[in-house]
């Protein structure tokens, strides 16, 4: 009995192989895929969602297209789908489109399926990502002159509809208008091949694509946590390329650093005391040792930040100094602070959110030091995405206890528009502050055009820099990418969002 | 052991099913609204009021369990918010995964316990014994994230022989298996050497030697049927922790099974998934348990079972 | 029956209870163990004394620092964290949260454990089953999914951890205490109490304790390692201890990412943590042998 018990069991743990072996592995290929290891899943694949990264990353340009597309060198739209656009009145824009496009299921690109997506995107019950924050809140309209020739029309005048364009990535018409698609088709040069749900996304070139034909045919996209482990990926010829590698592995001269359009900071809670006062702020600045954070916790290099906008962005003033690190300064504003009756030792709270950047926790902790070191009171507490995103957001009717929030901003978009309202205008969604003259500038801002426009917000942020400080200022990133040796690929400060697989050769 | 026995035993765990589902359903909910987390930043408060409706998440707590209810018995375990599919297909293309690296470890840790146990209990503080207890201990002490990182560190690394993650063929299981044997090895094998010490003194081992058996049939069949009484309790104990899924080594090695499943599903605010992943993994426990039971009274019929 | 195990629960003069000391000695694993045990009593005398400080102290010229060189000072000894922060000193913060949590964690499962399945044993009706099955839910799910879930939704704090960690272990002590109650509650000695007017915990404390006691310390000391070993794996994932706070776990964790340059930050407390768990496993598998009164006598020779 007992050795039909041990046999069978036996017999149970060489098919357990057999069926587990068959059930894992992945389809297979007619050539060699190259692999791409990221950070994360895409928990959505649906082209109104490519405002998150992990889901542009995979689509945009890829799979999807958009009608234009932002330079990454200057932030000046170039074309796309459309080959020219222009302004016929305050609120609407005309692009005209490429001809000879086909998306992925063989329909015909025409305006009117530029239409299609436009409303798609903006359909209230399918919630896409790309709706409140990237189309704003001016809702758009479209008119279809002919099958190439459309017409983009928002409510209020807008002179940033080209730049809200390229984020607009045209899926077929035929996709489901009432929930998300797991299989998006667009008329990029690859095709969805698969989504093995936890494993990985295939995708393979599309015969009928209107541009050049990318070199690599296959490719694979995987995910893993850690940064060691893809890092790993390269070293072991598991993967051919490993984004998102933290400082302390990037020893490899196989390692690509790029800017990122991404600037870190940290915001603080102007409305309640201490640091509704301005001196507390400006203490905070300086008391943080910026130089001793860059080639430790952070990359070396990393680029001090003055204000929300990379350089690259219009609305970024030259005019604004780094913070000095200032130890003694801080402490004697916080002194005089104090002597006013301002509660300085007040406990405050530092909300930080795991995983933001590498190595985030131990910045937070190195600041924490730092701040402490000058004399405030601060507790770092960190949590996960969807808990920091509801202290991120208003209503901070819950927020009783004065705190500051680590957070970080992206804007591979060009434009200043896209962040400047959501996080400083009193009634943008991330806003801890509320200035009259701020929002004034915000607003002109918006309907001017050309150089206007762009000194306008230069002058908003020099405001803000000088009577405001809204945020500790930090560090303006860098993504590391490690690119095996046999792959020619350069990654450029949009390759956070958009990986472009048409650029990659192989040698 | 009778029809009605194994029946009753059905019934009883699917009134402990019910029971801890009602649980879960609570406190899942108490984690907040998943409504924020899937509407863009900005979207207006009629937008979220009309997705708090869809989702059913304004009626009162007791209607929407028995909403639930009712689909579940029909198999409907509701949709993932997160992957926009049904709550079940996410759940079932993760717990294969799951059972499957569970019964290689279970049965590897198993035999090699039985082995190691049995011939440490032959010469009870001989050589191989204390051998044996060392290497029990050392496989019950060592933190199973902190081996399944050193083992990255050597095999993956540093000598390149193993991939560093993720799961295909059998070069993947090969960490994960041995990282996970680990523990079970070490705690079977001291109830193994325990009970087959005692079973091997016992008076119908002696009466078999005096006969002239020959020693192996003596441990291996008469000794061991015995002997293994606890060690099946155990492991069925052990199976239930491993059908759970060893999270930390799912993390650690990407492996796509059911505890990094459930803390995507928390961390996702994926109400549906947990509830279907927990669900899951208490039916698969109990019919395990109910297992253990059968082939505990079926090797020893001394046994009573009805309590 | 019961004498051998009544001596062990300390209810015997003292010249016995010596013996139990000398038992100890016999066993050479126990002994390493024990001392161990007392090393890290030291190390925390030593942390509230004075390491304390170096365990927060940053310095990022000092990140990762490499060990076994006396370069940057003889606390630097073990090397330096990503933050620059002593590992001697940090090991040494992080032995109190965990132990502490194991500790306080079993010392919870076997208190309530206990009153629970003495409850559930005295009063067999439907409360005694409640309590039951309550118990088996409980221990039929994996812990760690189980921690995991209640500590998402509850929040990761010390407190909650220390709750979830002792609920989870519960239910064997519910078991042991509440099948021992079963058994003697029907002997004759306990009648004869009753009779004589003797109250039902009195009954429970004079009779039933001293025969409960030692299986539950028994199990109490193999959770110890259990536990521990759970509250690194959930520091690990990081619903356990938070930082800045430090724990064995969190800290291989934190070291994670840096296994390729700075292998210290994750081997140090890993070992930690197995240093440990071993020594509980010795001690409450030289307990087990020393209350077994079939076993004892390799203890005696």
């Amino acid at each position: 009995m007992k050795r039909l018990y041990v046999k069978a069991l036996r017999v149970l743990a060489m098919s357990a192989f057999a069926v587990g072996g068959l059930n894992l592995v992945g389809g297979a290929f007619a050539a060699d895929p190259l692999v791409i290891v990221v950070s994360e899943e895409p928990s959505s694949l649906d082209p109104c969602d490519t405002n998150t990264s992990a889901t542009s990353r995979i689509l945009r340009n890829n799979v999807t297209e958009t009608l234009v597309n932002v330079d990454p060198t200057d932030g000046s739209i170039v074309a796309n789908l459309a080959t020219e656009w222009s302004q016929v009145s305050p609120t609407t824009w005309r692009f005209k489109l490429h001809s000879g496009v086909t998306f992925q299921d063989g329909t015909p690109f025409t305006a009117s399926a530029v239409a299609k997506a436009l409303a798609r995107a903006q359909l209230e019950p399918l919630a896409c990502a790309i709706r409140g924050s990237k189309l704003g809140t001016n809702p758009f309209t479209s008119n279809v002159v002919d099958d190439l020739t459309i017409e983009i029309t928002g409510e209020r005048p807008d002179p940033a509809i080209p730049y809200r364009m390229a984020i607009l990535d045209i899926g077929s018409p035929a996709t489901s208008d009432t929930e998300r698609t797991r299989t998006p088709i667009g008329t990029g040069p690859y095709k969805l091949a698969a989504w093995n749900q936890g494993q990985d996304v295939t995708l393979t070139a599309y015969d009928g694509y209107w541009g050049d034909k990318p070199q690599v045919t296959d490719v694979r996209f995987v995910w893993r946590g850690e940064s060691s482990v893809r890092a790993a990926m390269v070293d072991t010829g598991e993967a051919s390329l490993a984004f998102g590698i933290a400082p302390q592995d990037a020893t490899s001269s196989l390692d690509k650093t790029y800017l990122n359009s991404e600037a870190t900071f940290i915001r603080l809670d102007t409305r309640l005391a201490p640091l509704d006062d301005i001196r507390v702020r400006r203490a905070a600045n300086l008391a943080i040792d910026r130089d001793a954070l860059i080639g430790t916790v952070f990359s070396k290099d990393v680029q001090k930040s003055t204000q929300l906008n990379v350089p690259s962005i219009v609305g970024h003033s030259p005019n604004i100094e780094p913070w000095p690190y200032d130890p003694e300064q801080a402490m004697t504003l916080l002194a005089e602070a104090k002597a006013d009756g301002v509660p300085v030792d007040a406990e405050i709270v530092l909300h930080g959110r795991l995983g933001l950047y590498p190595n985030s926790t131990e910045s937070l902790e190195a600041i924490q030091a730092m701040l402490q070191a000058v004399g405030f009171n601060v507790r770092v507490q960190m949590m996960e995405v969807k808990t920091w995103l509801e202290h991120l957001l208003k209503p901070f009717d819950d927020e009783t206890q004065p705190n500051m929030l680590q957070s970080q901003s992206d804007n591979a978009l060009g434009d200043s528009v896209f962040t400047i309202a959501p996080k400083f205008r009193s009634d943008g969604n991330q806003a801890t502050i509320s200035d009259p003259k701020l929002d004034a500038m915000i607003d002109k801002a918006a309907t001017l055009t050309g150089d206007e426009r762009r000194r306008t917000y230069e002058e908003a942020y020099e405001y803000m820099a000088e009577e405001i400080v809204p945020y500790i200022d930090l560090f303006y990133m860098v993504g590391i990418v490690r690119v095996a040796e046999n792959v020619d690929y350069t990654p450029d400060v949009q390759a956070n969002n958009e990986i472009k697989l048409r650029s990659i050769k192989l040698r | 052991m009778s029809f009605t026995y194994v029946l009753r035993r059905v019934a009883q765990s699917i009134a402990a099913l019910l029971a801890l589902m009602v649980v879960v359903f609570v406190l899942v909910r108490a984690t907040g609204s998943p409504v924020n987390l899937y509407l863009p930043l900005d979207a207006p408060q009629a937008l979220r009021d009309e997705m708090t409706i869809k989702l059913g998440l304004d009626q009162p707590i007791y209607v929407q369990f028995w909403n639930w209810l009712v689909d579940a018995v029909q198999l409907d375990l509701g949709m993932s918010l997160w992957q926009g599919r049904p709550a079940i297909d996410v759940v079932l293309s993760a717990l294969p995964n799951t059972l499957m690296l569970g019964l290689v470890v279970l049965t590897i840790s198993s035999l090699l316990a039985i082995l190691i146990g049995s011939l440490a209990a032959f010469r009870p503080n001989g050589h191989f014994d204390r051998f044996a207890g060392l290497v029990s201990l050392a496989g019950a002490s060592i933190p199973d994230f902190w081996l399944a990182l050193m083992g990255i560190l050597l095999f993956a690394v540093t000598l390149g022989w193993l991939p560093t993650s993720g799961s295909g063929d059998i070069r993947y299981w090969v960490l994960p298996v041995t990282v996970m044997v680990m523990r079970p090895l070490g705690t079977l094998v001291q109830v193994v050497r325990g009970s087959m010490i005692s079973a091997l003194a016992a008076p119908y081992v002696k009466t078999a030697r005096a006969k002239g058996a020959p020693e192996r049939r003596v441990i291996f069949v008469h000794a061991l049927r015995n002997g293994l009484l606890p060690a099946i309790t155990v492991a069925g104990d052990l199976a239930a922790q491993l059908a759970g899924g060893v999270t930390v080594v799912e993390v650690v090695f990407g492996w796509p099974g059911i505890g990094k499943l459930m803390i995507d599903a928390i961390l996702n605010r994926d109400f549906a998934v947990l509830q279907a992943g927990i669900l899951c993994v208490a039916a698969v426990i109990v019919t395990l348990n109910i297992l253990v039971d059968i082939a505990y009274a079926a090797i020893d019929p001394r046994i009573q079972i009805q309590r | 029956m019961t004498s051998p195990l009544m001596e062990d629960a300390g209810l015997l003069p003292p010249s016995r209870r010596i013996s139990l000391l000398r038992l100890l000695a016999r066993d050479p694993s126990a002994m390493v163990a024990l001392v161990w045990i007392f090393v890290l009593a030291l190390v925390l005398v030593a942390n509230v004394w004075f390491l304390q400080a170096y365990s927060v102290r940053v310095d990022l010229k000092l990140r990762n620092a490499p060990p076994f060189t006396l370069d940057n000072g003889w606390i630097y000894y073990l090397g330096a964290d990503s933050l620059g922060r002593s590992m001697i000193a940090r090991l040494a913060a992080a032995a109190g949260p965990s132990l502490g949590v194991a500790f306080a964690a079993v010392g919870f499962s076997l208190v309530c454990g206990a009153i629970l399945g003495l409850v559930a044993g005295w009063m067999s009706g439907p409360v005694g089953t409640l309590i039951l099955r309550v118990a088996d839910m409980i221990q039929g799910f994996p812990t760690f999914l189980l921690a995991l879930v209640v500590l998402y939704i509850f929040g990761p704090s010390v407190v909650n951890l220390v709750i979830v960690l002792g609920i989870t272990r519960m239910p064997a002590y519910v078991r042991v205490a509440r099948a021992e109650v079963l058994e003697i509650r029907e002997r004759l000695f306990i009648d004869a109490s009753r009779v004589l007017g003797a109250s039902p915990w009195w009954m429970v404390r004079q009779h039933v304790l001293p025969i409960v006691a030692p299986t539950l310390l028994t199990i109490a000391s193999v959770n110890l390692a259990m536990v521990m070993l759970i509250e690194s794996g959930l520091s690990f994932i990081g619903l356990g201890i938070q930082p800045p706070a430090a724990s064995w776990g969190l800290m291989v964790a934190q070291g994670r990412g840096y296994l390729s340059n700075a292998w210290w930050l994750a081997c140090f407390p890993g070992l930690a943590i197995m240093f440990t768990t071993i020594a509980f496993n010795l001690l409450s598998s030289w307990f087990r042998m020393a209350t077994d009164p079939q076993q004892r006598w390799r203890l005696e020779l």
